[in-house]
Protein backbone atom coordinates (compact mmCIF):
# COMPACT_ATOMS: atom_id res chain seq x y z
CA UNK A 1 0.00 0.00 0.00
CA UNK A 2 2.66 2.54 0.79
CA UNK A 3 4.85 1.42 -2.24
CA UNK A 4 2.05 2.31 -4.14
CA UNK A 5 1.08 5.48 -2.67
CA UNK A 6 5.37 6.13 -3.06
CA UNK A 7 5.52 5.19 -6.74
CA UNK A 8 2.22 7.14 -7.63
CA UNK A 9 4.10 10.29 -6.02
CA UNK A 10 6.58 9.79 -8.21
CA UNK A 11 5.37 9.54 -11.35
CA UNK A 12 3.78 12.60 -10.81
CA UNK A 13 6.15 15.45 -11.49
CA UNK A 14 4.99 18.91 -11.08
CA UNK A 15 6.03 21.85 -12.44
CA UNK A 16 6.75 24.67 -10.32
CA UNK A 17 7.68 28.42 -10.31
CA UNK A 18 8.58 30.92 -7.28
CA UNK A 19 4.91 32.08 -5.64
CA UNK A 20 5.41 35.60 -6.97
CA UNK A 21 5.80 34.57 -10.35
CA UNK A 22 3.29 36.14 -12.89
CA UNK A 23 2.59 32.46 -14.33
CA UNK A 24 -0.06 30.50 -13.93
CA UNK A 25 0.15 27.62 -16.86
CA UNK A 26 1.94 27.22 -19.68
CA UNK A 27 1.26 24.94 -22.69
CA UNK A 28 3.12 21.74 -22.97
CA UNK A 29 4.92 23.21 -26.26
CA UNK A 30 6.05 26.12 -24.37
CA UNK A 31 7.32 23.81 -21.69
CA UNK A 32 9.11 22.20 -24.42
CA UNK A 33 10.44 25.34 -26.10
CA UNK A 34 11.94 26.43 -23.00
CA UNK A 35 13.57 23.01 -22.17
CA UNK A 36 14.95 22.79 -25.17
CA UNK A 37 16.60 25.95 -25.28
CA UNK A 38 14.39 27.32 -28.29
CA UNK A 39 12.77 29.87 -26.30
CA UNK A 40 14.00 32.63 -23.34
CA UNK A 41 10.89 34.63 -22.94
CA UNK A 42 7.44 34.25 -23.51
CA UNK A 43 5.10 35.76 -25.73
CA UNK A 44 4.46 38.69 -23.31
CA UNK A 45 7.97 39.31 -22.87
CA UNK A 46 8.32 37.27 -19.46
CA UNK A 47 11.69 36.00 -19.05
CA UNK A 48 11.91 32.27 -18.47
CA UNK A 49 14.80 30.56 -17.06
CA UNK A 50 14.60 26.89 -16.94
CA UNK A 51 16.55 24.74 -14.08
CA UNK A 52 17.16 20.99 -14.44
CA UNK A 53 17.63 18.26 -11.94
CA UNK A 54 20.81 16.09 -12.23
CA UNK A 55 20.44 13.48 -15.75
CA UNK A 56 20.67 10.64 -12.99
CA UNK A 57 18.05 11.40 -10.75
CA UNK A 58 14.67 9.33 -11.63
CA UNK A 59 12.52 12.88 -11.54
CA UNK A 60 14.81 13.97 -15.04
CA UNK A 61 13.60 10.92 -16.73
CA UNK A 62 10.27 11.20 -15.77
CA UNK A 63 10.01 14.97 -16.29
CA UNK A 64 11.57 14.33 -19.74
CA UNK A 65 9.59 11.51 -21.19
CA UNK A 66 6.15 12.93 -19.57
CA UNK A 67 6.08 15.93 -20.68
CA UNK A 68 8.76 16.28 -23.48
CA UNK A 69 8.34 12.74 -24.67
CA UNK A 70 11.96 12.40 -24.76
CA UNK A 71 14.44 10.00 -23.10
CA UNK A 72 17.54 11.27 -21.33
CA UNK A 73 19.56 10.02 -23.77
CA UNK A 74 17.75 11.91 -26.34
CA UNK A 75 18.15 15.46 -24.25
CA UNK A 76 21.81 14.62 -24.43
CA UNK A 77 22.01 14.52 -27.82
CA UNK A 78 20.05 17.44 -28.33
CA UNK A 79 21.92 19.84 -25.99
CA UNK A 80 25.10 17.78 -27.99
CA UNK A 81 23.99 19.97 -31.12
CA UNK A 82 23.31 23.08 -29.11
CA UNK A 83 26.40 23.30 -27.30
CA UNK A 84 28.78 22.49 -30.26
CA UNK A 85 27.01 25.21 -31.88
CA UNK A 86 28.09 27.79 -29.01
CA UNK A 87 24.29 28.50 -29.66
CA UNK A 88 23.64 27.57 -25.54
CA UNK A 89 24.15 25.69 -22.84
CA UNK A 90 21.52 23.26 -21.00
CA UNK A 91 19.35 24.57 -18.13
CA UNK A 92 21.42 25.22 -15.16
CA UNK A 93 21.68 21.75 -12.91
CA UNK A 94 20.58 21.25 -9.01
CA UNK A 95 21.63 17.67 -7.74
CA UNK A 96 18.15 16.96 -6.51
CA UNK A 97 14.59 18.59 -5.48
CA UNK A 98 15.28 19.72 -2.59
CA UNK A 99 18.13 21.71 -3.62
CA UNK A 100 15.72 22.70 -7.02
CA UNK A 101 12.53 24.26 -4.66
CA UNK A 102 15.28 26.35 -2.74
CA UNK A 103 16.90 27.46 -5.83
CA UNK A 104 13.48 28.18 -7.70
CA UNK A 105 11.77 29.73 -4.82
CA UNK A 106 14.76 32.72 -4.52
CA UNK A 107 15.01 33.48 -8.14
CA UNK A 108 11.76 34.66 -9.86
CA UNK A 109 12.77 33.93 -13.01
CA UNK A 110 12.87 30.16 -12.55
CA UNK A 111 11.35 27.22 -13.40
CA UNK A 112 11.92 23.70 -12.20
CA UNK A 113 10.22 20.44 -11.84
CA UNK A 114 9.86 18.44 -8.59
CA UNK A 115 7.82 15.10 -6.50
CA UNK A 116 4.96 17.33 -5.61
CA UNK A 117 6.16 16.04 -1.62
CA UNK A 118 8.71 18.68 -2.27
CA UNK A 119 5.84 21.27 -3.11
CA UNK A 120 5.28 23.67 0.17
CA UNK A 121 4.51 27.42 0.31
CA UNK A 122 7.79 28.32 -1.10
CA UNK A 123 6.86 27.23 -4.22
CA UNK A 124 3.55 27.45 -7.23
CA UNK A 125 2.80 24.43 -9.37
CA UNK A 126 1.95 25.40 -13.04
CA UNK A 127 -0.72 23.57 -14.92
CA UNK A 128 0.58 22.78 -18.21
CA UNK A 129 -1.97 22.17 -20.52
CA UNK B 1 45.42 47.11 -44.27
CA UNK B 2 43.38 44.59 -41.87
CA UNK B 3 43.53 41.67 -43.50
CA UNK B 4 40.30 38.20 -43.00
CA UNK B 5 43.39 36.76 -41.09
CA UNK B 6 44.57 39.38 -39.34
CA UNK B 7 40.88 39.35 -38.11
CA UNK B 8 40.78 35.87 -37.44
CA UNK B 9 43.71 36.28 -35.16
CA UNK B 10 42.06 39.21 -33.64
CA UNK B 11 38.89 37.15 -32.79
CA UNK B 12 41.20 34.53 -31.85
CA UNK B 13 42.29 37.09 -28.77
CA UNK B 14 39.27 38.62 -28.39
CA UNK B 15 37.05 35.06 -27.76
CA UNK B 16 40.03 34.44 -25.14
CA UNK B 17 39.14 38.22 -23.72
CA UNK B 18 35.72 36.60 -22.19
CA UNK B 19 37.51 34.14 -20.87
CA UNK B 20 39.78 35.42 -18.80
CA UNK B 21 37.10 38.53 -17.90
CA UNK B 22 36.19 39.48 -14.33
CA UNK B 23 33.59 42.27 -15.24
CA UNK B 24 29.96 41.61 -16.63
CA UNK B 25 27.04 40.69 -15.38
CA UNK B 26 27.97 36.54 -15.18
CA UNK B 27 31.44 35.59 -16.28
CA UNK B 28 31.73 31.95 -17.05
CA UNK B 29 33.69 29.71 -18.53
CA UNK B 30 32.66 25.99 -19.77
CA UNK B 31 34.59 23.66 -21.39
CA UNK B 32 33.05 20.38 -23.16
CA UNK B 33 34.34 18.10 -25.91
CA UNK B 34 33.55 15.28 -28.24
CA UNK B 35 35.04 12.80 -30.20
CA UNK B 36 34.32 8.90 -32.27
CA UNK B 37 36.81 6.32 -32.04
CA UNK B 38 35.75 4.23 -35.28
CA UNK B 39 37.02 1.01 -37.23
CA UNK B 40 35.68 0.43 -40.66
CA UNK B 41 36.65 -2.28 -43.45
CA UNK B 42 35.86 -1.96 -46.93
CA UNK B 43 35.89 -5.00 -49.40
CA UNK B 44 37.10 -2.95 -52.38
CA UNK B 45 40.73 -3.50 -52.37
CA UNK B 46 41.76 -1.24 -55.57
CA UNK B 47 40.29 2.17 -54.63
CA UNK B 48 39.81 4.51 -51.15
CA UNK B 49 35.92 5.27 -49.34
CA UNK B 50 36.13 8.55 -48.07
CA UNK B 51 34.01 9.92 -45.54
CA UNK B 52 35.53 13.43 -46.84
CA UNK B 53 37.04 14.32 -50.37
CA UNK B 54 39.75 16.46 -48.36
CA UNK B 55 41.64 13.70 -47.11
CA UNK B 56 44.27 11.59 -49.19
CA UNK B 57 43.35 8.15 -47.89
CA UNK B 58 40.22 6.07 -46.90
CA UNK B 59 39.66 2.78 -46.38
CA UNK B 60 40.08 -0.04 -49.05
CA UNK B 61 42.74 0.37 -51.06
CA UNK B 62 44.59 2.60 -48.29
CA UNK B 63 44.38 0.56 -45.56
CA UNK B 64 42.17 -3.04 -45.56
CA UNK B 65 40.83 -1.80 -41.90
CA UNK B 66 40.92 1.94 -40.52
CA UNK B 67 40.84 3.70 -37.50
CA UNK B 68 41.43 7.41 -39.11
CA UNK B 69 38.32 7.72 -41.20
CA UNK B 70 35.70 8.35 -38.30
CA UNK B 71 37.90 8.98 -35.27
CA UNK B 72 38.90 12.48 -33.90
CA UNK B 73 38.77 14.38 -31.29
CA UNK B 74 36.57 17.95 -30.45
CA UNK B 75 37.90 20.38 -27.72
CA UNK B 76 35.49 23.31 -27.03
CA UNK B 77 36.31 26.58 -24.61
CA UNK B 78 33.46 28.90 -24.39
CA UNK B 79 33.36 31.61 -21.92
CA UNK B 80 30.74 34.57 -21.59
CA UNK B 81 32.08 37.57 -20.05
CA UNK B 82 28.24 39.56 -20.06
CA UNK B 83 24.91 39.20 -21.23
CA UNK B 84 26.01 40.16 -24.43
CA UNK B 85 29.28 39.12 -25.05
CA UNK B 86 31.02 35.64 -25.11
CA UNK B 87 33.71 33.93 -27.12
CA UNK B 88 34.17 30.02 -28.48
CA UNK B 89 37.05 28.26 -29.36
CA UNK B 90 37.16 24.70 -30.99
CA UNK B 91 39.82 22.85 -31.74
CA UNK B 92 39.44 19.57 -33.74
CA UNK B 93 42.02 16.52 -33.91
CA UNK B 94 41.16 14.40 -37.59
CA UNK B 95 42.33 13.33 -40.16
CA UNK B 96 44.24 16.11 -42.49
CA UNK B 97 44.97 16.57 -45.76
CA UNK B 98 48.49 15.42 -45.49
CA UNK B 99 47.40 12.31 -43.52
CA UNK B 100 48.64 13.82 -39.93
CA UNK B 101 46.41 14.34 -37.22
CA UNK B 102 47.51 17.87 -36.49
CA UNK B 103 44.91 19.72 -34.57
CA UNK B 104 43.19 22.50 -36.50
CA UNK B 105 40.92 25.28 -34.89
CA UNK B 106 37.46 24.60 -36.38
CA UNK B 107 35.91 27.49 -34.60
CA UNK B 108 37.60 30.63 -32.81
CA UNK B 109 34.63 33.78 -32.89
CA UNK B 110 33.03 36.25 -30.33
CA UNK B 111 29.96 36.76 -30.51
CA UNK B 112 27.76 39.90 -29.75
CA UNK B 113 24.72 39.55 -28.64
CA UNK B 114 22.76 42.70 -30.04
CA UNK B 115 19.71 42.05 -28.81
CA UNK B 116 17.76 39.13 -26.88
CA UNK B 117 17.25 37.84 -30.33
CA UNK B 118 19.94 38.74 -32.56
CA UNK B 119 23.57 38.31 -32.90
CA UNK B 120 26.73 38.96 -34.75
CA UNK B 121 29.84 36.73 -34.66
CA UNK B 122 33.25 37.93 -35.53
CA UNK B 123 36.10 35.32 -36.66
CA UNK B 124 36.11 31.75 -38.15
CA UNK B 125 32.65 30.49 -37.65
CA UNK B 126 30.33 27.76 -39.06
CA UNK B 127 29.04 27.51 -42.37
CA UNK B 128 25.64 26.58 -42.38
CA UNK B 129 25.74 25.15 -45.68
CA UNK B 130 24.07 21.47 -44.83
CA UNK B 131 21.14 20.90 -41.50
CA UNK B 132 23.86 19.67 -39.51
CA UNK B 133 26.53 21.89 -40.12
CA UNK B 134 27.20 22.96 -36.60
CA UNK B 135 27.27 19.39 -34.88
CA UNK B 136 28.46 17.21 -38.82
CA UNK B 137 31.82 16.42 -36.10
CA UNK B 138 29.64 15.43 -33.52
CA UNK B 139 29.11 11.48 -33.68
CA UNK B 140 27.12 11.53 -30.53
CA UNK B 141 24.46 14.12 -31.80
CA UNK B 142 24.33 12.32 -35.22
CA UNK B 143 21.99 9.02 -35.96
CA UNK B 144 24.93 7.34 -38.10
CA UNK B 145 28.95 6.67 -37.86
CA UNK B 146 28.94 9.42 -40.67
CA UNK B 147 27.03 11.73 -42.23
CA UNK B 148 25.87 10.66 -45.41
CA UNK B 149 28.67 11.72 -48.10
CA UNK B 150 26.22 11.76 -50.71
CA UNK B 151 25.25 14.94 -49.69
CA UNK B 152 27.82 16.36 -46.77
CA UNK B 153 30.47 15.69 -49.65
CA UNK B 154 29.22 18.56 -52.13
CA UNK B 155 30.17 21.11 -48.89
CA UNK B 156 33.60 19.77 -47.64
CA UNK B 157 34.48 23.23 -46.69
CA UNK B 158 32.86 23.55 -42.49
CA UNK B 159 33.66 26.97 -41.59
CA UNK B 160 34.98 30.44 -43.08
CA UNK B 161 36.62 33.45 -41.35
CA UNK B 162 34.49 36.82 -41.56
CA UNK B 163 31.25 37.63 -39.64
CA UNK B 164 27.92 36.02 -39.64
CA UNK B 165 24.94 37.38 -38.19
CA UNK B 166 21.57 36.00 -36.91
CA UNK B 167 17.92 36.44 -36.15
CA UNK B 168 15.60 34.39 -34.24
CA UNK B 169 11.82 35.10 -34.07
CA UNK B 170 8.08 33.53 -34.73
CA UNK B 171 5.18 33.24 -36.32
CA UNK B 172 2.39 31.17 -34.34
CA UNK B 173 4.01 28.26 -32.61
CA UNK B 174 7.26 28.40 -35.03
CA UNK B 175 10.53 29.21 -34.13
CA UNK B 176 12.81 30.40 -36.63
CA UNK B 177 16.05 31.63 -37.40
CA UNK B 178 17.77 33.33 -40.23
CA UNK B 179 21.54 33.62 -40.51
CA UNK B 180 24.04 35.29 -43.02
CA UNK B 181 27.53 35.10 -43.54
CA UNK B 182 30.27 36.54 -45.34
CA UNK B 183 34.14 35.65 -44.97
CA UNK B 184 36.62 33.48 -46.70
CA UNK B 185 38.88 30.14 -46.28
CA UNK B 186 41.99 28.77 -47.13
CA UNK B 187 41.53 24.63 -47.78
CA UNK B 188 44.66 22.44 -48.29
CA UNK B 189 43.55 19.61 -50.65
CA UNK B 190 45.24 16.10 -50.34
CA UNK B 191 47.36 17.03 -53.88
CA UNK B 192 49.46 19.38 -52.11
CA UNK B 193 47.51 22.62 -53.42
CA UNK B 194 45.40 24.90 -51.68
CA UNK B 195 42.07 26.00 -52.79
CA UNK B 196 41.25 29.51 -52.39
CA UNK B 197 37.24 30.36 -51.38
CA UNK B 198 36.22 33.85 -51.79
CA UNK B 199 33.79 36.10 -51.30
CA UNK B 200 32.09 33.54 -49.70
CA UNK B 201 28.37 34.23 -49.02
CA UNK B 202 26.13 32.08 -46.72
CA UNK B 203 21.88 32.63 -46.08
CA UNK B 204 20.24 29.61 -43.86
CA UNK B 205 16.75 29.99 -42.85
CA UNK B 206 15.87 26.80 -40.33
CA UNK B 207 12.53 26.84 -38.45
CA UNK B 208 11.31 24.48 -35.52
CA UNK B 209 7.87 23.62 -34.54
CA UNK B 210 7.73 20.82 -31.63
CA UNK B 211 8.66 17.20 -33.40
CA UNK B 212 9.02 19.34 -36.82
CA UNK B 213 12.51 21.25 -37.81
CA UNK B 214 13.50 22.12 -41.70
CA UNK B 215 16.59 23.73 -43.08
CA UNK B 216 17.19 25.95 -46.16
CA UNK B 217 20.23 27.43 -47.51
CA UNK B 218 21.67 28.87 -50.27
CA UNK B 219 26.09 29.73 -50.53
CA UNK B 220 28.20 31.21 -53.24
CA UNK B 221 31.60 31.36 -53.50
CA UNK B 222 34.72 32.47 -56.31
CA UNK B 223 36.86 29.61 -55.98
CA UNK B 224 40.03 28.82 -56.89
CA UNK B 225 41.25 24.98 -57.16
CA UNK B 226 45.15 24.61 -58.98
CA UNK B 227 44.50 20.76 -58.95
CA UNK B 228 43.77 20.80 -62.91
CA UNK B 229 45.83 23.54 -63.99
CA UNK B 230 48.31 21.14 -65.48
CA UNK B 231 46.04 19.60 -67.80
CA UNK B 232 44.15 22.84 -68.38
CA UNK B 233 47.41 24.48 -69.50
CA UNK B 234 48.37 21.51 -71.67
CA UNK B 235 45.52 22.22 -73.81
CA UNK B 236 46.50 26.23 -73.64
CA UNK B 237 49.45 25.13 -75.74
CA UNK B 238 47.18 24.20 -78.62
CA UNK B 239 45.93 27.43 -79.55
CA UNK B 240 42.39 28.80 -80.01
CA UNK B 241 40.97 24.89 -79.68
CA UNK B 242 43.10 24.35 -76.95
CA UNK B 243 42.50 27.32 -74.95
CA UNK B 244 38.53 27.31 -75.62
CA UNK B 245 38.26 23.63 -73.39
CA UNK B 246 40.74 25.17 -71.21
CA UNK B 247 38.35 27.83 -70.59
CA UNK B 248 35.08 26.37 -70.17
CA UNK B 249 37.11 24.27 -67.72
CA UNK B 250 39.14 26.74 -65.40
CA UNK B 251 38.50 26.56 -61.81
CA UNK B 252 40.17 30.05 -61.17
CA UNK B 253 38.00 32.07 -59.23
CA UNK B 254 35.30 30.76 -60.64
CA UNK B 255 31.88 31.12 -58.98
CA UNK B 256 30.20 27.89 -57.30
CA UNK B 257 26.61 28.27 -55.65
CA UNK B 258 25.20 25.60 -53.31
CA UNK B 259 21.32 24.78 -52.49
CA UNK B 260 20.34 23.00 -49.50
CA UNK B 261 17.47 22.21 -48.13
CA UNK B 262 16.40 19.29 -45.05
CA UNK B 263 13.25 18.57 -43.52
CA UNK B 264 13.60 16.42 -39.75
CA UNK B 265 10.85 14.55 -37.76
CA UNK B 266 10.85 13.41 -34.69
CA UNK B 267 8.45 13.01 -31.76
CA UNK B 268 11.08 10.09 -30.00
CA UNK B 269 9.79 6.87 -30.56
CA UNK B 270 11.03 6.96 -34.32
CA UNK B 271 12.81 9.58 -36.28
CA UNK B 272 12.61 10.50 -40.05
CA UNK B 273 15.17 13.22 -41.79
CA UNK B 274 15.71 13.90 -45.26
CA UNK B 275 18.22 16.47 -47.42
CA UNK B 276 18.80 17.35 -50.69
CA UNK B 277 21.60 19.78 -52.09
CA UNK B 278 22.71 21.06 -55.23
CA UNK B 279 26.25 21.90 -56.34
CA UNK B 280 26.41 24.48 -59.16
CA UNK B 281 29.62 25.45 -61.28
CA UNK B 282 30.88 26.22 -64.73
CA UNK B 283 34.35 24.43 -63.81
CA UNK B 284 35.49 20.93 -64.16
CA UNK B 285 33.63 19.43 -61.68
CA UNK B 286 30.73 20.40 -63.54
CA UNK B 287 26.93 20.48 -61.13
CA UNK B 288 26.48 17.97 -58.48
CA UNK B 289 23.30 16.48 -57.17
CA UNK B 290 22.40 14.58 -53.71
CA UNK B 291 19.97 13.08 -51.41
CA UNK B 292 19.64 10.85 -48.22
CA UNK B 293 16.54 9.71 -46.31
CA UNK B 294 16.84 8.16 -43.04
CA UNK B 295 14.46 6.59 -40.70
CA UNK B 296 15.45 5.32 -37.23
CA UNK B 297 13.22 3.75 -34.17
CA UNK B 298 14.23 4.06 -30.94
CA UNK B 299 13.41 1.15 -28.82
CA UNK B 300 14.95 1.61 -25.17
CA UNK B 301 18.70 2.51 -25.33
CA UNK B 302 18.98 0.19 -29.15
CA UNK B 303 18.33 2.80 -32.32
CA UNK B 304 18.06 0.50 -35.65
CA UNK B 305 18.08 3.09 -38.52
CA UNK B 306 18.14 3.08 -42.13
CA UNK B 307 19.07 5.16 -44.71
CA UNK B 308 19.38 5.90 -48.74
CA UNK B 309 20.94 8.12 -50.52
CA UNK B 310 21.55 9.02 -54.15
CA UNK B 311 24.31 11.58 -55.84
CA UNK B 312 24.51 12.15 -59.76
CA UNK B 313 25.61 14.46 -61.66
CA UNK B 314 23.55 16.18 -65.02
CA UNK B 315 26.74 17.67 -66.68
CA UNK B 316 28.50 15.82 -69.51
CA UNK B 317 30.73 12.94 -68.90
CA UNK B 318 32.23 13.32 -72.15
CA UNK B 319 34.00 15.83 -73.84
CA UNK B 320 35.44 14.52 -77.08
CA UNK B 321 38.98 17.51 -76.76
CA UNK B 322 41.57 18.44 -79.33
CA UNK B 323 40.65 17.03 -82.85
CA UNK B 324 43.43 14.65 -84.09
CA UNK B 325 43.15 14.95 -87.43
CA UNK B 326 46.34 16.49 -89.19
CA UNK B 327 48.24 16.70 -86.71
CA UNK B 328 52.26 15.43 -86.81
CA UNK B 329 52.05 12.16 -84.74
CA UNK B 330 54.03 12.86 -81.66
CA UNK B 331 51.35 16.06 -81.50
CA UNK B 332 48.66 13.83 -82.06
CA UNK B 333 50.02 11.92 -79.23
CA UNK B 334 50.21 14.76 -76.65
CA UNK B 335 46.58 15.56 -78.07
CA UNK B 336 45.62 12.03 -77.30
CA UNK B 337 47.08 12.29 -73.90
CA UNK B 338 45.25 15.55 -73.05
CA UNK B 339 41.81 14.79 -73.85
CA UNK B 340 42.24 11.49 -71.77
CA UNK B 341 43.08 12.98 -69.16
CA UNK B 342 40.24 15.76 -69.18
CA UNK B 343 37.59 12.75 -69.82
CA UNK B 344 39.64 10.80 -66.77
CA UNK B 345 38.83 13.87 -64.59
CA UNK B 346 35.35 14.27 -66.10
CA UNK B 347 34.98 10.99 -65.54
CA UNK B 348 35.71 10.79 -61.75
CA UNK B 349 32.07 12.29 -61.17
CA UNK B 350 30.67 10.51 -58.48
CA UNK B 351 27.26 9.08 -58.92
CA UNK B 352 25.83 6.31 -56.79
CA UNK B 353 23.21 4.97 -55.08
CA UNK B 354 23.32 3.42 -51.58
CA UNK B 355 21.84 1.74 -48.81
CA UNK B 356 23.19 1.57 -45.40
CA UNK B 357 21.45 -0.35 -42.30
CA UNK B 358 23.36 0.69 -38.47
CA UNK B 359 22.37 0.23 -35.20
CA UNK B 360 22.98 2.48 -32.54
CA UNK B 361 23.14 1.78 -29.03
CA UNK B 362 23.09 4.15 -26.16
CA UNK B 363 25.39 2.07 -23.73
CA UNK B 364 26.17 4.38 -21.32
CA UNK B 365 25.41 8.18 -19.78
CA UNK B 366 27.54 10.62 -22.89
CA UNK B 367 28.71 6.82 -24.74
CA UNK B 368 26.86 5.47 -27.74
CA UNK B 369 27.73 2.52 -29.93
CA UNK B 370 27.29 2.29 -33.02
CA UNK B 371 27.61 -0.73 -36.05
CA UNK B 372 26.71 0.49 -39.79
CA UNK B 373 26.45 -1.17 -43.04
CA UNK B 374 27.02 0.55 -45.75
CA UNK B 375 26.21 -1.27 -49.50
CA UNK B 376 27.27 1.52 -52.29
CA UNK B 377 25.90 0.53 -55.81
CA UNK B 378 28.23 2.76 -58.23
CA UNK B 379 26.76 4.16 -61.18
CA UNK B 380 28.02 2.75 -65.03
CA UNK B 381 31.78 4.00 -65.83
CA UNK B 382 31.39 6.12 -62.16
CA UNK B 383 33.71 5.21 -59.32
CA UNK B 384 30.88 6.95 -57.10
CA UNK B 385 32.50 8.35 -54.58
CA UNK B 386 35.88 5.98 -54.02
CA UNK B 387 39.12 7.84 -54.66
CA UNK B 388 42.53 6.76 -55.16
CA UNK B 389 41.82 4.36 -57.80
CA UNK B 390 44.19 1.55 -58.67
CA UNK B 391 44.85 -0.62 -62.48
CA UNK B 392 42.95 -2.86 -60.94
CA UNK B 393 39.14 -1.13 -59.74
CA UNK B 394 36.72 -1.01 -62.29
CA UNK B 395 34.09 1.40 -62.34
CA UNK B 396 30.71 1.11 -61.95
CA UNK B 397 29.97 -2.29 -59.84
CA UNK B 398 29.35 -2.11 -55.59
CA UNK B 399 30.82 -1.97 -53.18
CA UNK B 400 30.40 -3.05 -49.09
CA UNK B 401 31.67 -1.02 -46.09
CA UNK B 402 31.29 -2.00 -42.18
CA UNK B 403 32.15 0.27 -39.66
CA UNK B 404 31.63 0.66 -35.79
CA UNK B 405 32.28 3.55 -33.75
CA UNK B 406 31.82 4.58 -29.95
CA UNK B 407 31.03 7.81 -30.11
CA UNK B 408 31.10 9.98 -26.81
CA UNK B 409 30.77 14.48 -24.98
CA UNK B 410 31.41 15.83 -21.94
Amino acid sequence: MLAAVVSVAQADVVVVVAPDSPLISLTRSQLSDIYLGRINRLPDGTPVVPVDQADISAAHSEFYEKYLGRTPAQIKAHWSKLIFTGRGQPPRTVADGDKLATYVAMNPNTIGYVDPAVVDRQLKVLSIE
Amino acid sequence: MITKRTLLWLSFLLSAAPLAAYAGDAPSVSFNGFGTIGLAHSDEPDADYVPTILVPEGVGHSDDVSATIDSRLGLQVSGTASDRLSGVLQVVVEEQHDNTFAPIVEWANVRFQSTPDSYVRVGRTVLPGVMASEYRKVGYALPWIRPPVEVYNLVPVTNSDGIDAGFDFRTGEFNHTLRINYGEIDIDLPDGTVSRVRDLWGVAASTERGHFAAHVSYLRADITVESFDPLLSGFRAFGPAGAAIADRYEFDDERIDFFGLGVRYDPGDWFLRAEAARLESSTIIGDRNGWYLTGGMRIGSVTPYATIARIQSDSERFDPGLPLIGLPAPVAARAAALNAGLNGVLGMVPAQKSLSLGLRWDFARNFSFKLQYDYLDLDEGSPGTLTNEQPGFTRGGNVSIVSAAVDFVF
